[in-house]
């Protein structure tokens, strides 16, 4: 088959990286996009209300007004690739930072059955600003990157936890993260098929009797 | 017993697949023409068998417990040796299918035989299923898709610009974007789009 049997049942770790950095985030640009309308009054240094390029994507209207100093959502692969040329500056989302992480820990330890609500992209999201966005964080990487690899730790536990529930019929995994499913997905889709099949053959059997 | 050469057919497709899955070289083994060979002849025997007991019974009109139950397990002998072949070479296809979208459709697309230096472990058959199969993947992609690069890389593109180090001395090298020249060990900073094709070949290293 043309799909290598690695990607057949699961998505691979950069294939979740590809579709968390469609979502948007709020970003400080360094200059401005919009086209000037004094300027064109005035037909001094910009004569037409027309800018002379354009940015070209599949929704540009904010990136084709963005003004210096000003927060305007743009989609997060965007955003990183200005980031890398120091052309804006990343306003950290509202979780990430060390009190909001530190009520997710302490949510976490009190409740020992059920998940935080953490965005769904909450690791990838973390691990991408952490590396290429590290200085526009309210508190200092370290401390943060402590935080969530607690989160994770604790996370992870819980995720051993309920696989002693795995059964034939159904899993619930309220507020799991992309990358959290997506690791565990070849396992308990593979006992659940499992289970299912034993389960049928039994039901199955069962009338006859 | 009939049946055992096809388990150790399967058990030799078995270790293909686990051979590829490791280490991922886009190698068959041997095509395993003695046994396949000696499991049709088994098959051979069987379908006389199966003929002289059709025969017997009609003689007997088809009263024979005995002889009815003897030709339902011949039958049965041939259907099993039937799905060790077809499992077998289902396998194989898969390769070559997985071998044709990584390797045939790249840059220059005629490497059929350059790429495949183990093609003297494919049986005749397969050989021609190979090269059926690459025309078949040319033709997709000179159809209504010629836009995509369907036979490209399947991760995600992250960086629009990347360092590649030039393993092998390759001399010049014309992509579609420029021409390089490729001297062993150098770097380039260049569009990851126009080197893909270098790296997929072994040419180029990523850093």
């Amino acid at each position: 088959m043309s799909l290598p049997w690695k990607l057949r049942e699961t998505f691979s770790p950069e294939e979740i990286q590809f579709m968390v950095e469609n979502e948007p985030i709020k970003i400080f640009p360094r200059f401005t996009t919009k086209p000037s309308v004094r300027g064109a009054a005035r037909g001094g240094s910009a004569p037409s209300a027309q800018p002379r390029w354009k940015l070209l994507t599949a929704n540009d209207t904010p990136l084709n007004n963005l003004v210096a100093i000003q927060t305007t959502q743009v989609a997060l692969w965007i955003a990183l690739l200005l980031k890398q040329q120091g052309k804006c500056s990343i306003v950290a989302p509202e979780w990430l930072r060390l009190a909001q992480l530190q009520k997710h820990i302490d949510y976490e330890l009190k409740n020992t059955e059920r998940f935080s609500d953490l965005p769904w992209n909450w690791l990838v999201v973390a691990q991408l600003l952490f590396s290429k966005a590290a200085d526009d964080l309210h508190d200092p990487v370290h401390l943060l990157r402590g935080k969530v690899q607690d989160l994770r730790e604790i996370r992870l536990g819980k995720i051993g936890q309920g696989l002693k529930h795995l059964n034939e019929s159904h899993l619930q995994l309220d507020n799991l993260s992309l990358l959290e499913i997506n690791e565990l997905r070849p396992f308990v889709l593979g006992v659940m098929n499992k289970l299912k099949q034993v389960h049928g053959s039994v039901s199955e059997d069962q009338p006859d009797e | 017993m009939y049946g055992d050469l096809g388990s150790k057919l399967v058990l030799e497709a078995k270790r293909a697949q686990q051979l590829n899955r490791s280490s991922g070289a886009e190698q068959l083994p041997m095509f395993q023409d003695e046994l396949i060979r000696n499991i049709i002849k088994e098959v051979g025997q069987l379908s006389k068998s199966a003929e002289y007991l059709t025969a017997q019974q009609e003689e007997t009109g088809f009263q024979d417990k005995v002889a009815r139950c003897q030709y339902f397990v011949t039958l049965l002998c041939i259907e099993r040796n039937k799905r060790c072949l077809l499992a077998y070479q289902k396998l194989r296809s898969d390769a070559l299918d997985t071998f044709t979208w990584n390797r045939n459709g790249i840059d220059p697309i005629s490497s059929l035989n350059a790429a495949h230096q183990g093609s003297a472990n494919l049986s005749h058959h397969e050989q021609e299923y190979l090269k059926e199969y690459a025309q078949l993947v040319t033709d997709m992609k000179s159809g209504d898709y010629t836009d995509i690069d369907l036979s490209g890389s399947l991760t995600p593109p992250s960086d629009v610009f990347i360092d590649v180090r030039v393993l092998k001395d390759a001399g010049e090298i014309q992509t579609e974007y420029g021409v390089f020249n490729l001297i062993k060990d150098s770097q380039f900073f260049v569009r990851q789009a126009d080197v893909e094709r270098l790296i997929q070949q072994g040419y180029l290293q990523k850093l």
